[in-house]
């Protein structure tokens, strides 16, 4: 026998009761030999495989019917309601307590929201156990379209956590009810790797959480001490966040200049850990577009004092002063910004050049 | 009028089940497939007749037993079918409502 032909026979055992598939073969072997008789071998054995795949398929077909009439949509729906709520539940609770994984495309919220879907689908398995596995299906096949048709670039753990988190949370809800002991045990496995796997950011090197307190969003106040001795005091907007894949930290500012113009300004900081050295660069938009490389493997510095940072800047062509940025960080809502600037080649500062104290935005 | 409890017949399995009543001792999946095609010229395949047989067993309308296996059929041996008297009423009760619906239409069946 072929083996596509053995292929066959084997998934209609599995779709047949004990029994009902031997007579099945039976009645087409029986056939079989009858047209062999009254046509040929050739002519028989064509009938014989076409009409085993046409049963295969009747079967499927109406197995696949029966399935779908006896799964609870009504159940399935409730609870599928019920985890939007508790998803938009979770993240408002996080915007609160841990601003950094509130985000949608978060793969380490995702996580953080399991066991709440395992407890959904364990309350809906109480009614009919099928719920929690369509459940776990429907929400598979909705990840994965939302996943293909959206238009924003989505990081990949997010891509992966979404895919997993909610199918698998469903699934292991419906499994709780039969083995609660196995399933605990995978679930702790699961949520452990998990939390480990999808720590935002994925693959940030070790370094980059120097500058971590910059993710969120900002307010302050700014002080600019001009040439003329003047100190200007103007409003601030600050808001950081981990690009490419969370290997790197993008923080943008703005807010009026002395001069009271709008000034925009982002800066990415990555570090590489193969060259093990940071590179900084800084964009301003407004009121010019200009690029400053700050810190790279041939100039500049940056160091690690507590949780304050300090960066030496690479001085720009053609610039006399030697600048350096102060990161003094005091908690995970409070932190100031200090330029100091030096003008005879780093012997004396002078200190607070500008100055902006910024607390985190609720 | 019909009670809660009455099985209601769909399609496939009115046919099938009137095959089985006409075949009587020697109902099984290859003589209903060809008594299905022979009277009704319905093409069914042997799938479906199992699954229409398996549902309707469930139900109580038909029940099975299995013969000798034969060496024609490979040594596997035949399903026989027979129809249940639960089988027999949900066949009448069927009949009764489709001629009742039916009765005094002209054009039932398609003709002007």
């Amino acid at each position: 026998m072929r083996t596509h032909t053995m292929w066959a026979t084997r998934m209609l055992s599995r779709l047949l009761r004990d029994g009902d598939a031997t007579a099945l073969l039976g009645d087409l072997a029986e056939e079989r030999v009858r047209r062999m008789t009254r046509d040929s071998r050739a002519d028989a054995a064509r009938w014989y495989q076409r009409e085993l795949y046409r049963s295969l398929a009747a079967v499927l077909r109406l197995r696949t019917i029966e399935c779908v009439r006896a799964v609870p949509w009504g159940i399935v729906a409730a609870a599928y309601v019920v985890i939007g709520l508790y998803e938009f539940a979770a993240m408002w609770l996080l915007s609160r307590t841990w601003p950094e994984v509130a985000e949608w495309t978060s793969a380490l919220r995702l996580v953080l929201e399991f066991p709440g879907i395992i407890v959904i689908a364990y309350a809906a398995a109480t009614f009919r156990r099928s719920a929690a596995f369509v459940l776990g299906a429907l929400m598979l096949c909705v990840a994965g379209l939302l996943n293909l048709f959206t238009t924003e670039a989505i990081p990949t753990p997010y891509i992966i956590a979404s895919l997993v988190v909610g199918p698998l949370g469903a699934v292991f809800g419906g499994l709780l009810r039969r083995a609660p002991i196995v399933v605990a045990s995978v679930l702790a496995l699961f949520v452990m790797a998990g939390s480990a796997s999808a720590q935002e950011p994925a693959r940030t090197p070790q370094e980059l959480d120097a500058f971590a307190f910059l993710i969120g969003k900002w307010e302050g106040t700014g002080k600019t001490r001009l040439p003329d001795g003047k100190v200007v005091e103007y409003p601030i907007t600050w808001i950081g966040r981990y690009i490419l894949d969370g290997t790197a930290i993008a923080d943008d500012g703005r807010g009026p200049a002395p001069d009271g113009s709008l000034a925009v300004g982002i800066t990415f900081r990555q570090y590489d850990s193969t060259r093990k050295a940071w590179i900084i660069e800084f964009l301003s938009l407004v009121p010019t577009s200009q690029l400053f490389r700050q810190v790279y493997p041939g100039g500049g510095s940056v160091s690690v004092q507590g949780r304050n940072v300090i960066l030496h800047l690479e001085r720009p062509a053609g610039k006399a002063a030697l600048i350096r940025e102060n990161y003094l960080v005091s908690d995970n809502d409070n932190w100031v910004y200090r330029l100091d600037e030096s003008m005879d080649g780093g012997k004396s500062w002078d200190e607070g050049r500008t100055q902006i104290t910024l607390r985190r935005s609720k | 009028m019909g009670t809660r409890d009455e099985v209601l017949l769909g399609t496939l399995e009115h046919i099938v089940l009137l095959a089985v009543l006409r075949l009587g001792s020697d109902a099984y999946g290859a003589t209903i497939r060809d008594e299905i095609a022979r009277r009704g010229g319905r093409d069914m395949s042997f799938g479906a007749v199992y699954v229409t047989l398996q549902r309707m067993e469930s139900k109580g309308l038909v029940t099975s037993q299995l013969g000798e296996p034969t060496a024609e059929r490979g040594g596997r041996a035949k399903r026989f079918f027979q129809v249940t008297a639960q089988g027999r009423q949900a066949v009448r009760r069927l009949q009764d409502v489709v001629g009742a619906m039916a009765k005094g239409l002209k054009h039932a069946r398609g003709t002007t």
